[in-house]
């Protein structure tokens, strides 16, 4: 029934596209919101149907906008889609506040051993070997024709940051829905949420270094005095409008949600203008309320609660963006980076684990939890395609193709890894209510009763 | 005289009031829809035309302005407006429009010429979430109440007509050749359709105040059909002025337009219907109207058809449909419906140029039209259908205030047509409003006090 309304929705945008083929029409405020509608109701309307086939409802999201925008059925014009970019700045701050809702430092200590050494092996070493890879084979990526050495290797670690992300939200969502607990879920959920901020942390330094690089003629002075303000500024200003959301979270009963998204958007349209790292503001902003307030589920609760429109909006539009020509001729280098990244992480954890002597589940079966990707690699993959444009289609087709196939196929990897483990099921019913989420149609966050 | 509610779209209104919808879910559709409007808003388009420093400012202006409306339309602040008899257009209403004016100048630089125009998706937005809240609160047994369809014919077609011949002498004393332009013709159409439209909110104080000298079924159902008929006119202007050229795929005749019109307003509202029927509650339900609402609106604006008619077509039929939630639709709009208007008024403020004299003139010949025509309306009513309304409604619906919709109705222009006099059009609307509710006051005032005030 909802591919009938998703049918129907498509024939009325057709109608309507056909009324004003001209690029100026579209281009007015009626197209704007028209988009915004249209995108907001198929993209839903697809996700339902992709959880009721047991897919996560962020495929459904970006599959809706891969076929409605301007490289299928061209429903969704350029020009709309334009203006819809707008969304991005507020989900990606809203995706980073989430996230550092779920770095619980307490919850996470007596498992650092671990961690660290999975984090060490697993994630230092996937983020290795992919830069290597791009820096063994920069045939395999065309946008990287004429780029000196030295610029092939700044852009290597960014970019293999991007491809490295992992997600939270996913790992969450599958231990809510499979009523997963025991050493390896416990794990998995805090290798991923120490890789994210490992991740934020890293990609923020290493992108001023290729920005610094590719911008040209800059001595190390300037970069470093580049980083000193933007990292530090950043986590500052960060922790301040944690303290301004706890406080008004405090004061304010009811308001939370409405708040925290103008919040957001400020932090995305103002900080980004002020020179801050929009991720790394939201994330120490939702670090310092999950781990110096008690409002973190508060906080996190109230996201979900407002978010969604902008999530589904979101994700379409990113799905819309994605250059299919461009993919098409990089479907090799998709697979292949794919792989390289799922061996790092399936190889690295194994390793990690053995040495950290963790129990046999978590030896085997880390790495699937360490697969997922989903939001945060996809708003990472927007700031790297924001700061590095002049590599343009190609780079997003090689990031989001990465993104897209992760996304669709390691949730059943770790769904199945949770089932084979045999912890699945142990977990009470107390905290396994679905909730709609962005990620995976489930999601939730390391609630006190899951800490280890 | 009735007191009893005798309506379906009055249990939708007066039996369910919004506190009694899930503070959560209220919350998560107000903020849905703040997340959409922040992001229609699009500063990003106004980035090239503005200054780092100036977009800062105009985005952290125009989210502290957002906050504001949403706090201005508080539940209590609403309530303490109807306990105070004081029409939400000049108080709350006024309030945000010179804010708006405010923000325009270029020394406050928060909504100048740039970020305007990259906030303009917020106006069919706006316009759609009124048409369908006004749509949900028609009820289809309406049309065969007490008051007639001539009553209704009278009260709308009158003022719109002294309104258009007040304006049409007025242009014709500047410019003789303004008679025979067809802009000047729909410019005063859309003047004298908004002269036209009664503040709902002042009747339901009058019928609060004196329930037993007024009838609540006669006044609202009058006002919520004239609000119909408006947005009827509304619909036919947008048939009928029209865009024209190679810009344009379709080229249809009158007809064509408006079945188009209702073609997408009732396959708005089934959608929505079918959709909002078996959605969950909570985000996914929020998702959907807000969807259902961007979608018609947009496709309404895209298409220049008018927003308000479409919107409200769609609520019209998600509303007489059966089911049971449409008592959620209803709260949730009713609780945005304030904050919606009060960002319209941000808009048209910014728009509005109160120092061009021509808006002053025409604020007089539009108020004279609007009650000459309302007086007229109810002179031949009295006259040849005395049944339907008793002198002292006639009198308040004379001297009622301007509402909020008028400013809607102009604001529709200004989507419809961005060569429209919509600044002289609002300084009209405003003054009117203002000394109409002057009027209203004076009304209040003189009026012999309830019984029961008598015995307190």
């Amino acid at each position: 029934v909802n591919l009938l309304y998703v049918v129907i929705l498509g024939a009325l945008m057709q109608a309507a596209r056909s009324y004003a083929p001209s690029a100026t029409l579209g281009a007015m405020p009626g197209g704007t919101i028209l988009g915004a509608g249209y995108l907001l109701l198929s993209a839903y309307l697809v996700g339902s149907a992709f959880k009721l086939l047991g897919l996560p409802k962020l495929t459904g999201y970006l599959v809706t906008g891969i076929l409605t925008g301007p490289e299928v059925l061209d429903l969704v014009s350029r020009r709309m889609l334009e203006d819809l970019t707008i969304f991005n700045g507020l989900a990606t701050a809203l995706i980073a506040l989430t996230a550092g809702t779920e770095l619980d430092w307490r919850a996470l200590r007596p498992l650092m051993p671990s961690i660290r050494w999975i984090g060490l092996l697993g994630l230092g070493g996937t983020i290795l070997i992919l830069a290597a890879a791009i820096l063994l084979f920069p045939a395999l990526l065309p946008f990287t024709a004429g780029l000196t050495n030295i610029e092939l290797l700044a852009l290597s670690l960014p970019l293999a940051l991007t491809l490295a992300a992992q997600s939270p939200a996913v790992v969450v969502a599958l231990r809510k829905e499979v009523g997963a607990d025991g050493p390896l879920t416990r794990t998995v959920l805090g290798v991923v949420v120490v890789a994210e901020l490992t991740i934020v942390g890293g990609y923020t330094l290493s992108s001023s270094i290729a920005q610094t690089v590719f911008g040209g003629g800059k001595g190390w002075l300037e970069i470093l005095g580049h980083l000193g303000i933007e990292i530090p500024g950043s986590l500052i200003v960060g922790v301040l409008a944690g303290m301004v959301i706890a406080a008004f979270l405090k004061l304010v009963r009811n308001e939370g949600a409405l708040f925290i998204l103008a919040a957001g958007f400020l932090i995305a349209e103002v900080g980004r203008r002020l020179g801050f790292d929009i991720l790394l503001v939201a994330l120490a902003a939702g670090l310092y309320i999950r781990n110096f307030t008690t409002l973190g589920h508060r906080l996190h609760d109230d996201v979900e609660a407002g978010s969604l429109p902008v999530f589904v909006t979101f994700f379409s539009v990113a799905g819309a963006t994605l250059h299919l020509h461009a993919l098409r001729s990089l479907i090799g280098p998709v697979v292949l980076f794919a792989a390289i990244r799922a061996a790092g992480y399936l190889v690295g954890g194994r390793i990690g684990a053995r040495i950290a002597d963790a129990p046999d589940s978590v030896r085997r079966f880390v790495g699937f939890g360490m697969l997922p990707q989903a939001g945060l690699a996809l708003s990472i993959a927007l700031v790297f395609l924001q700061q590095f444009p002049r590599f343009g289609e190609q780079a997003a087709a090689l990031i989001f193709g990465v993104v897209s196939l992760n996304e669709l196929v390691c949730p059943v990897l770790y769904r199945l890894a949770l089932l084979r483990s045999g912890e699945a099921g142990r977990k009470p019913d107390d905290e396994t209510e679905p909730s709609e989420a962005p990620e995976t149609g489930a999601a939730g966050t390391l609630s006190p009763a899951a800490s280890p | 005289v009735q007191s009893a509610p005798p309506f379906g779209y009055n249990r939708l209104l007066n039996k369910v009031p919004g506190s009694k919808l899930n503070s959560h879910r209220r919350l998560t559709a107000a903020s849905s829809l703040g997340a959409v409007v922040l992001c229609a808003a699009a500063p990003e388009n106004a980035a090239a035309a503005v200054s780092p420093p100036d977009m800062i400012r105009a985005v952290t202006g125009f989210v502290l302005l957002l906050a504001l409306a949403y706090i201005a339309g508080h539940p209590r602040l609403v309530q303490a407006e109807h306990r105070l008899a004081l029409n939400p257009l000049v108080t709350s209403g006024l309030v945000f429009v010179f804010l708006g004016t405010l923000a325009s100048e270029r020394n406050v630089g928060v909504l100048t010429d740039a970020p305007l125009a990259a906030i303009s998706p917020v106006i069919p937005l706006g316009l759609g979430w009124i048409g369908f809240r006004t749509g949900l609160r028609f009820d289809h047994r309406l049309i065969g109440t007490p008051v007639s369809q001539a009553g209704i014919f009278l009260a709308t077609i009158l003022p719109i007509g002294f309104s258009l011949a007040g304006c049409m002498i007025g242009a014709w004393l500047v410019n003789p050749s303004a008679i025979t332009d067809p802009l000047w013709v729909r410019d005063c159409l859309l003047i004298g359709l908004a002269g036209a439209m009664t503040s709902l909110p002042a009747i339901k104080i009058l019928i609060g105040r004196w329930p037993r000298d007024f009838s609540r079924e006669r006044l609202e159902s009058f006002v919520k059909l004239e609000h119909v008929a408006g947005i009827s006119g509304l619909m036919l202007m947008a048939i009928f002025f029209r865009p024209q050229g190679d810009v344009v795929g379709w080229r249809l005749p009158g007809n064509g337009w408006l079945l188009i019109t209702l073609g997408s307003g009732c396959a708005m509202g089934l959608l929505a219907y079918a959709l909002l029927r078996t959605s969950p509650k909570g985000p996914p339900f929020f998702i959907i109207l807000l969807g259902v609402i961007c979608m018609s609106a947009g496709m309404a604006s895209f298409l220049r058809l008018s927003v308000l008619a479409v919107c409200f077509l769609s609520g019209a039929v998600v509303a007489n449909m059966p089911g049971t939630f449409n008592e959620e639709v209803c709260a949730v709009l009713k609780r945005l419906e304030r904050p919606v208007f009060l960002v319209l008024m941000l808009v048209a403020g910014a728009i509005w140029q109160p120092l061009d004299w021509h808006g002053w003139v025409l604020a007089g010949i539009f108020l004279i039209s609007r009650i000459c025509g309302k007086w007229t309306a109810m002179r031949f009513s009295s006259r040849f259908l005395p049944e339907e309304l008793n002198a002292a409604e006639r009198r308040a619906l004379t001297l009622a205030p301007i509402g909020p919709f008028a400013i809607a109705v102009i604001l529709s222009a200004r989507d419809l047509y961005p060569g429209a006099r919509t600044s002289w059009m609002l300084t009209a609307a405003i003054s009117g409003a203002v000394i109409s509710e002057l009027l209203f006051q004076w009304f209040l005032r003189r009026e012999e006090p309830a019984p029961a005030e008598v015995a307190a």
